[in-house]
């Protein structure tokens, strides 16, 4: 019993941690790409 | 030699400082006592329990006064931005740490022999017999604490979360030491020979070596700005 | 950077976890006295030199920043750091649900516990000391010195279960006489070793491009903020 809860328990915690990179990852790059056209706007004036 | 007279400068320094108004020895002896009276009240223990909880109660007195001390010791750097004129000084910044170690070490001492005083007070257990062994180990630990504390209490000076910070990075590193302490003077105070916790006092000796080298080394990266 | 490169990491650690978990459960012969729960020793004992890997990439950045201030050796470190808080969480979390059914207790303070506790401390504290400090220059450099003074619990942790008599295992890999694994046993562990290192790495890049980002938007908002102060 120990055992399922102690593989089970891993996977959750793993897959936790890689999603919440995922979503840190999206977030920044979603503002890199605001900056960049920003930046694109800016170059044009 | 010009190192030693910069570490004895800054040592003097911090000696006089504390001579004036007496505030950091006042603050973790009575802190250290107060920590010593608290467990008396919590535990109640017999005679011959006294010598199983002495040593970890000593060690939690002396850990919690050391960071009271460590931090006070850079919070008067703060002010009038001292910390940034010993960064700027032309001098080697290890020899700053070196001269900042020992005046906690000094004073960690003195609140040592105080919380130790009181505890046998308290206790009704007198530590004399055992002070041959019981003396160089208390200090041997305490240099090792003192060597990080010291260290990371400049780290922390930069954070405004500082009082909590400093144990925070201090207690897992030194626990090590604390425990080298703890068991070393168990074995001290039963009257136990020495061969028993012998290798307890190596390991206490090896970190204390190792704490010191490297904060001697890395202390300007936490000086500079 | 590509999509090509992290897809074929990630498929990599995929197949070698998968790997893995059908040695450990299919091919790993049960162990004599302990019955099916030992096979937690095959997750257990490779997150813990994962930790101790971790710690070790940590405290070279460390030094490596120090000396040459390179902005990826600290990204690194502190990518390293806080994969590796996950790893040495799970660890701990894996070790009492192995000590229940065989020792009878979820936990002891004996050396090696201890010790490896001690260790996930200084995670903690690195990670807390890098988000608590504003600037991120010293941010980078107090987390460095940070990094290399704690490096000295890892040695000792190791040691642990050769220098003191612990409730803890004593070593059944490299350790002394009466130490070795059934060869089945032995290779399943090390499959395991290097698919949690997979496991390890894999994350490890992608929070490290994580920081490089991080680092390039405020490199990015910087420079437009100097532009628009120079309208």
């Amino acid at each position: 019993m120990y055992l399922f809860v102690a593989f089970s328990a891993l996977w959750v915690l793993f897959f936790i941690y890689a999603w919440s990179l995922s979503r840190r990852q999206a977030r920044l790059q979603k503002e890199l790409e605001e900056l960049k056209s920003q930046q694109g706007v800016r170059r044009q004036d | 030699m010009r190192s030693l007279k910069i570490i004895a400068a800054v040592l003097v320094k911090d000696l006089r400082l504390e001579w004036r108004n007496r505030e950091t020895l006042a603050s973790v002896c009575v802190f250290g006592i107060l920590v010593v009276f608290i467990f008396n009240f919590a535990f109640e223990p017999g005679r011959e329990e006294s010598l199983r909880q002495l040593p970890g109660l000593l060690w939690v007195a002396f850990a919690f006064a050391g960071v009271l001390c460590f931090n006070r010791s850079f919070a008067l750097e703060r002010e009038n931005a001292c910390l940034e004129g010993m960064a700027l000084a032309p001098v080697d910044p290890g020899l700053v740490y070196l001269g900042k170690m020992l005046a906690n070490l000094i004073f960690l001492c003195i609140a040592e022999v105080v919380i130790v005083f009181a505890a046998s007070l308290w206790y009704n257990f007198s530590f004399v017999p055992s002070l041959k062994w019981f003396a160089p180990i208390t200090f041997l630990c305490t240099l090792g604490y003192v060597a990080v504390g010291t260290t990371f209490g400049a780290v922390a000076a930069n954070l405004h979360m500082r009082e909590v910070m400093l144990p925070v990075l201090q207690f897992p590193v030194a626990l090590p030491i604390f425990i080298a302490g703890i068991e070393a003077s168990t074995g001290a105070l039963k009257g136990d020979p020495p061969s028993s916790y012998m290798s307890w006092i190596k390991l206490a000796a090896g970190i204390a070596v190792v704490f010191v080298v490297l904060s001697y080394l890395l202390f300007e990266y936490v000086l500079e700005e | 950077m590509g999509k090509t490169l992290p897809t074929i990491h990630f498929l990599a650690t995929l197949v070698w976890m998968l790997l893995a978990f059908w040695m450990i459960f299919l091919y790993a012969p049960q162990e004599l006295t302990m019955g099916e729960v030992q096979r937690i020793f095959y997750i257990h004992a490779p997150l813990a030199w994962v930790a101790g890997t971790a710690y070790t990439i940590v405290f070279s950045c460390s030094v490596i920043y120090l000396w040459k201030r390179s902005p990826v050796a600290d990204d690194l470190a502190h990518a390293s750091g806080e994969v590796g808080f996950v790893f040495c969480s799970s660890l701990l979390f894996t070790g009492p649900l192995w000590a229940k059914p065989v020792w009878g207790i979820w936990w002891t303070w004996d050396a090696r516990l201890t010790l490896t506790f001690v260790l996930w401390l200084l995670f903690v504290s690195y990670l807390m000391l890098r988000s608590y400090v504003s600037s991120p220059g010293r941010a980078a450099t107090l987390a460095a010195v940070v990094g290399i003074i704690g490096f000295v619990d890892v040695p000792i942790d190791y040691m642990a279960i050769r220098w003191w008599r612990t409730q803890h295992p004593q070593p059944v890999i490299a350790g002394g006489e009466g130490s070795g694994l059934d060869p089945r046993m032995f290779l399943t562990f090390m499959v395991c070793v290097g698919a949690f290192h997979c496991l390890f790495s894999y994350l490890l890049a992608r929070r490290f491009r994580l920081a490089r980002a991080r680092r390039e938007v405020s490199a990015l908002r910087r420079s437009l903020a100097f532009r628009a102060s120079e309208d």
